[in-house]
């Protein structure tokens, strides 16, 4: 019996055909994707794997700690609410590959021209692309916290009972959403501005890690007033935290003399913000035809 | 009667103090048409408002029956485009790159995988598929470019400067694929280009702009047939062919070894009279003759004509 190859010629497309929900969940898919690095050369994978292994490594130092010394307790070490502070590294470096690896390149590569060639327009390119990244945010704000609340409630250090658990949880997820926002929305804002992906990386860093040793200086050295610990992020990130689940520590800081609901809002206003001056970029930025 | 695919009236497009487009007014009717006109004439521009990347300052403007401005994403939903340039991000696979765009044009997953791969075997690369695009010369990249603006089977594409970079052969293969995606494909298509040679040779229409303003459109070979008269060409014997046809009133241009013949209308005579005598005028003159036949006008006079009668209408 023999076979035979049927060239098919060109076939209409006759099946459904989505709208533009489909083209930005499809656009945050493949930004997610990118960001961590899937589907492509291996030196894209190290720092996303790097980072994400960074933001669980106390958690997982913290639960095996449990699991092997007997009698040890988490706030032997640290509460829930520092947990942003032990992983604020990671969380800096893990925005500053991921926002610019999936903005900047679609500039220079000339992808932007062809997304907005498609049922994607400015604002929903803009949102498609948060979305993704607020997406692998979750991996290193919530993912980490999570399973430290689970992995210590399996091993017997966690909450009493089931509803210290769910409000556990509630709290965790709650911290680590507001600040996936807020990664998201000063990664995306940055990497909107240069074309290069370097630049844009290091301008996240510098961001990120400037604003808090100058308010630093002017708070505790210069006597400046406390209001001005609103422009560090990280100090910020870290007391929201603290304020959300509850374990709030005074160490005489500017930022311990803020309220913790008012630094919670003014990061989810940051998270807005950026999100609102990135669109308003993008609604002016060129597209190379 | 063919209905337009793109309908525009007096549009009007401007960045800061600088008019791109002053008014264009013209049909692209389906089938494939070529936007003609030099580098700077305003096309890229008018395929920016086609897609709605940019509001118009004035005019209306229909595509597919929408306004771009009003209804951009259902256009764009039955549109494909490959834009000028062809960086394309290099560790992407051709694969992974046309279903990702057919994808975003609604297509589910699966339909999109298939279709893909479908298209990039139909513009010779089924092969190359699953290659990053970094590793492929620019002939590939651009024929990357065309499957992703054919994978989701739009209505019309629109393609910007397609055969850029490409060597003669290359440039070859992908007008012969740009004329089976008009003409087998069931998809019409805007060509911009400023190549007057490859318009002509796969475009049933065209829309000459220059200066932000359109000068000449229509259909190809009815522009072509604007022209009247007869061309003969001769061994020798030129001077006195061309003196003794002026004799007879005609109007006779030489060129090299061509006699350009313009002979005015003679109402109720045989439509080939002029033939029949220049025919009896060479023999009498006893001069060989390689060629006789209607002289054909070629996209390029339009061209320089259309431009012309611009610059002079402008007081240029």
């Amino acid at each position: 019996m023999s076979s035979q190859i049927h060239d098919l010629g060109y076939r209409p497309y006759e099946g459904e055909r989505a709208g533009v929900a489909w083209a930005v969940r499809s656009l945050a898919v493949h930004s997610m994707r990118r960001a961590l690095g899937l589907k492509r050369a291996g030196r894209h994978k190290i720092v996303p794997t790097l980072t994400i292994g960074f933001a669980f490594l106390p958690a997982i130092v913290m639960v095996g700690l449990s699991l092997f010394l007997s009698g040890f307790s988490l706030d032997d070490l640290f509460s829930y609410g520092d947990y942003h502070g032990f992983t604020s590294f990671a969380l800096f470096l893990f925005t500053a590959a991921a926002a610019p690896g999936v903005l900047t390149t679609d500039r220079t590569s000339g992808m932007l021209a062809m997304y907005l060639a498609s049922p994607l327009n400015r604002t929903t390119y803009v949102l498609a692309k948060g979305i993704g990244i607020f997406a692998v945010m979750f991996l290193v704000t919530v993912a980490p916290i999570v399973f430290l609340v689970v992995a210590y409630t399996i091993v017997g250090a966690g909450p009493g009972g089931l509803l210290d658990f769910l409000e556990l949880m509630g709290r965790a997820l709650l911290a680590g959403a507001i600040s996936a926002a807020f990664y998201t929305g000063l990664g995306i804002f940055v990497s909107s501005i240069p074309k290069r992906w370097g630049i844009a990386s290091v301008s996240i860093i510098a961001a990120l890690v400037v604003p808090s040793i100058v308010t630093g200086i002017l708070t505790e050295g210069a006597q400046a007033p406390d209001w001005v610990a609103y422009m560090s992020p990280a100090a910020m990130m870290g007391k929201a935290w603290e304020h959300i689940l509850g374990d709030v520590s005074f160490n005489g800081l500017a930022i311990d003399r803020l309220s913790g609901s008012l630094v919670v809002l003014a990061a989810v206003a940051y998270a807005a913000a950026f999100l609102a001056m990135t669109w308003w970029r993008y609604q002016n930025v060129e597209v190379d035809r | 009667m063919r209905t337009a695919v793109i309908s525009a009236n007096r549009v009007t497009k401007s960045f800061g103090t600088t008019n791109v487009l002053t008014d264009i007014s013209v049909d692209f009717p389906a089938g494939i048409t070529g936007l003609l006109g030099s580098n700077g004439a305003g096309k890229t521009t008018f395929l920016s408002l086609v897609l709605g990347f940019e509001p118009r300052n004035g005019g209306g403007l229909t595509v597919l029956g929408h306004d771009p401005q009003t209804a951009g994403p259902e256009i764009r939903a039955q549109m494909g485009y490959s834009p000028e340039h062809h960086h394309l991000p290099s560790d992407v696979q051709a694969a992974d790159l046309v279903r990702h765009m057919a994808q975003l044009h609604g297509l589910p997953q699966q339909a999109s995988t298939e279709r893909a791969s479908d298209a990039l075997w139909l513009v010779g690369l089924g092969e190359e598929r699953f290659r990053p695009i970094g590793t492929m010369s620019t002939g590939q990249r651009q024929r990357v470019k065309l499957a992703a603006a054919i994978a989701h089977d739009p209505a019309l594409v629109l393609l910007d400067e397609p055969t850029d970079g490409l060597d003669p052969v290359q440039r070859d293969d992908m007008l012969e694929l740009i004329h089976r995606v008009g003409n087998e494909y069931g998809i019409s298509v805007v060509l911009s280009s400023h190549l007057l040679e490859e318009v002509e040779r796969i475009c049933d229409h065209v829309v000459i702009i220059s200066n932000g303003v359109v000068i000449r459109s229509g259909n190809i070979d009815e522009m072509r047939g604007d022209r009247t008269g007869v061309m003969v060409e001769l061994d020798g014997g030129h001077e006195l062919v061309a003196a003794t046809l002026r004799q007879a009133g005609l109007v006779v241009d030489i060129v090299g070894s061509r006699l350009m013949v313009d002979a005015p209308p003679q109402p109720g005579a045989d439509p080939y009279w002029i033939h029949d005598y220049i025919r009896d005028v060479v023999a009498w003159a006893q001069v060989g003759m390689r060629r006789l036949g209607d002289q054909t006008i070629s996209l390029e006079d339009v061209f320089l004509e259309s431009n012309d009668a611009a610059s002079s209408d402008a007081g240029l």
